[in-house]
């Protein structure tokens, strides 16, 4: 009985909309994994550097050439722009319950359609600072475009009801704004701004390309391709894929602690 | 019981000549869209009652019928101070204007603040009228246990059941608005048990002081009649030569229940003349 449902569950696997058992999805994806890495280690690929080298490669690099310190810089560059942009694009969409500013934070918005290189010579002639200020005004330009538009439709999506329902507490404008657009859409933001920080970071290594004399990640990747080896540049990649994969994780456990109404129902409860 | 025994007390909700109109576009005469106006509501007029009997604290539930479309939530917004009618007013008790919040609504679809848990969810709507946070939980938690749902307390909003959702929402709205209720289709998706359910939920708070009032919009000829002492039979006049209806709703029919001996009963379901009322209103629906 207990095999006949296990193979269920496997089966479950490969059929559409099935909710599959926590323990088999695990074991599943260990496989993937091992059967991933088994391959990469013995299958020789063209253009594809065996994970020995890799892993080589990344040591040079880690003791050498001071990856720690590049990955660091392109943290901390993306951090402040992520903070001041998360900052700026809240306030402008929450604003967006004044009708005034409706219209503006809908123009502003719209910039994601402005070309990067058109924003470098703004920011370049506007700014004496060079270095890292453009780098920071650029990549924070970057993730407000489209950070402003995801919270901008979150905050404009809000029903009508639920305001009313609010009123029908005694609660003023301010507060409804307060309680419904505010505080009622924190796990939606929360999601947006973690979308948006992944489409950022992988943004960063071309924002840090116009001022090289810091370091980071980017630069460093410049610095390679002209030597195409590949293996050094895969070791990068790898640096920067555990670094943006760690920010996300560290994301997804703030949204636990601040939403802990809207963490996904375990998987055994939908059935 | 002496059902006889009643009086009509001060007027607690007074509804003067209300009409709603929407913007609203037609086809002018040579085919163009115009700038038109969409006639909802028109003056409607209404007087509800404090109904005392001797040595009992009586509550009343007046139930507004109407088909669908008609303007029945449209009315029911005035009522609770959400929307302005445009013309005419509606006062309560007090000669006041009514106002969001004093009135309370349930809306059809429950709404509650999900990212507060059950109880929390309560003590806000307690706060909201002034009651300390112990003595608001307190009343919470007591509600909470009449309706048989204290162990949803802890709970999420998205946890609960429908059923338990609209307790919830009814308690909510209990705990924050004066004496007046009004019921966006609370009947809507409920077996017959439930609907039974409902329906003692909402007289049991309904008698819990001689002022308080709840207004029932439904579809539900039968659960109207089973719930409410007064029942507002809502619905447009009709052109005589043309039989087309005329824009714009009123309070067609008004029948009180208490005089017909269908008000305060337990024992209606099996009453013919029951029924017999039942299938006559609903017969009605089609001149409304
Ligand atoms: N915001 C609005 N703008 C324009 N017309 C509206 C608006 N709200 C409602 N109406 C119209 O007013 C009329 C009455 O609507 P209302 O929702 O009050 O009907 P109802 O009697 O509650 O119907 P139901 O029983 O189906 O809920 C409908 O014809 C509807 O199209
Ligand atoms: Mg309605």
């Amino acid at each position: 009985m207990h095999k006949r449902s296990m193979s269920r569950e496997w089966l479950n696997l490969i059929s559409p909309l099935e909710v599959v058992d926590r323990k088999v999805m695990k074991l599943y994806v260990i496989g993937l994994a091992a059967t991933f890495l088994i391959l990469w280690l013995t299958v020789k690929i063209q253009f594809v550097p065996k994970l020995g080298e890799v892993m080589r490669y990344f040591g040079i690099l880690w003791s050498t050439q001071g990856l720690m310190y590049h990955l660091l810089t392109s943290i901390k560059l993306f951090v402040h722009a992520v903070f001041y942009a998360t900052v700026f694009s809240c306030v402008m969409a929450y604003l967006t319950v004044i009708p005034a500013f409706n219209p503006v934070t809908g123009v502003l918005s719209s910039f994601r359609f402005l070309s990067m290189t058109g924003l470098v010579f703004f920011v370049q002639v506007k700014l004496t600072g060079g270095g890292y200020d453009l780098k920071f005004w650029i990549e924070w330009a970057a993730i407000s475009a489209f950070l402003l538009t995801a919270l901008y439709s979150i905050v404009q999506s809000v029903q009508q009801q639920m305001y009313d329902y609010a009123y029908t507490l005694r609660m003023s404008k301010w507060r409804a704004v307060w309680e419904v657009t505010i505080r009622g859409t924190r796990h939606q933001v929360l999601d947006a701004i973690r979308q948006n920080m992944a489409i950022g970071w992988m943004m960063l290594p071309g924002v840090e390309a116009l001022a090289r004399g810091e370091g980071g990640i980017g630069v460093m990747l410049i610095n390679l391709d002209k030597f195409m080896v590949l293996p050094a540049i895969l070791a990068i990649q790898l640096a920067s894929f555990v670094g943006g994969i760690g920010m996300d994780y560290f994301m997804g456990l703030i949204r636990r602690l601040l939403c802990p109404y809207a963490v996904r129902a375990g998987r055994g409860k939908q059935r | 019981m002496n059902q006889a025994a009643f009086a009509l007390g001060d007027v607690l909700l007074r509804s003067e000549h209300v009409s709603l109109a929407f913007g609203d576009y037609e086809l002018d005469e040579h085919g163009f869209l115009k700038a038109a106006e969409k006639l909802v509501l028109n003056d409607v007029n209404l007087e509800i009652h404090d109904i005392t009997r001797p040595g009992m604290i009586t509550g009343q539930v007046v139930g507004l019928l109407g088909p669908s479309g008609i303007g029945k939530t449209c009315f029911a917004r005035i009522i609770a101070g959400l929307d302005i009618p445009t013309t005419g007013q509606v006062l309560l008790h007090n000669g006041q204007p009514t106002k969001a919040g004093i009135v309370g609504f349930v809306f059809q679809n429950y709404p509650l603040f999900e990212d507060r848990t059950v109880i929390a969810n309560l003590v806000l709507a307690g706060r909201q009228v002034g009651l300390s946070r112990a003595k608001a939980r307190d009343k919470a938690m007591a509600y909470l246990e009449r309706f048989k749902i204290a162990q949803c307390a802890k709970q999420w909003p998205r946890e609960l059941s429908g059923g338990q959702r609209q307790r919830v929402s009814i308690i909510q709205q209990v705990l924050c608005s004066e004496y007046f209720i009004v019921f966006d289709e609370p009947f809507s998706g409920l077996d017959p048990l439930m609907r039974e359910e409902t329906i003692a939920v909402v007289k049991e708070i309904v008698n819990e002081d001689e002022k308080n009032t709840a207004i029932i919009i439904t579809h539900d000829v039968s659960a109207a009649v089973c719930s409410s002492d007064r029942l507002l039979l809502v619905g447009r006049d009709f052109d005589p030569a043309t039989h087309n209806p005329v824009p714009g709703a009123r309070i067609k029919y008004t029948f009180d229940l208490v005089a017909l001996g269908l008000a305060w009963r337990t024992d209606l379901y099996k009453d013919p003349k029951f029924l017999e009322f039942v299938g006559e209103i609903e017969s009605m629906f089609h001149e409304l």
